[in-house]
């Protein structure tokens, strides 16, 4: 099971570092989608330890995709949005609130 | 070394080379691909984990629809013609951070105690299907409220403005 939690964790590790590099709001996206596949996975493994006739872990994981997916869904229509406004997705060029 | 032993290093290999190349390539095309290909392996984790259910929702949901949805949204925000993206100057900082909360992690794993893995388990579907209609119902509507929440308001964000 150790080896499971280790690529959890080293899964959501790479999925921060996209978070805080990429510049197009869309493969920011996609790095989040990478960490919440990684919780998802930590959850699933979780589950298979403590009380696996419960699911409670897998049951988290079924609610966890599907906000992921409604998140998504509002997420790019957002980026549409701001293309369409702004005619660019890079998030530093998007830049009105800057002090 | 068993059988799932090695597809589980099989799946866990290509889904953190997928996961790097997603995050690291220039190409944004080549990153939402990439992407999909990761969910797959974590698709088959999940499929040794015992949770055959969530790897087939994984599948339908999160490759057949998350990815087709960046696809066309990709689509729709380019401007024709396939170009690298610009490099990011924030890369010290963010691998940094990385390599700080991956090694967080990995230590507490590695410290815990876990206790032993039970044998094989049946499958999952009827016991899943116990707990979202019955300890867990009340989760499970709000997550149809929150699905139709996410419908309109994508459907309130992109429709034209003289409509």
């Amino acid at each position: 099971m150790t080896p499971v939690l280790i690529l959890s964790g080293i899964l959501f590790a790479i999925g921060v570092f996209g978070v805080l590099t990429r510049r197009n709001a869309i493969t920011m996206l996609v790095a989040v989608e990478i960490m919440m596949n990684a919780a998802n996975l930590n959850m699933v493994a979780f589950s298979r330890l403590y009380h696996p006739e419960l699911m409670t872990g897998q049951v988290l994981a079924v609610f966890g995709i599907g906000v992921a997916a409604s998140e998504a869904a509002v997420g790019l229509a957002l980026i549409l949005t701001i293309y369409r406004r702004y005619g660019s997705t890079d998030v530093d060029r998007v830049d009105l609130l800057k002090g | 070394m068993t059988a799932s032993d090695v597809l589980f290093i099989i799946f866990g290999v290509i889904a953190a080379a997928c996961a790097l190349y997603g995050v690291l390539t220039r190409y944004l095309l080549r990153s939402i691909v990439a992407l999909g290909a990761f969910l797959t392996a974590v698709a088959g984790e999940f499929y040794l984990l015992a949770a055959d259910f969530v790897a087939v929702v994984q599948i339908f949901v999160y490759v057949g629809g998350i990815v087709v949805l960046m696809l066309f949204a990709l689509m729709l925000s380019t401007s024709g013609e396939r170009q690298p993206l610009a490099g990011s100057d924030r890369r010290g900082l963010g691998s940094l951070l990385a390599y700080v909360l991956g090694g967080m992690v990995v230590w507490a794993t590695v410290g815990t105690r876990l206790p032993v893995v039970p044998g094989r388990l049946p499958a999952s579907v009827p016991y899943l299907g116990r707990a979202l209609l019955g300890g867990q119902v009340f989760a499970f509507e709000v997550l149809g409220v929150i699905l139709l929440a996410a419908v309109v308001a994508a459907l309130a964000l992109v429709r034209s403005e003289r409509l």
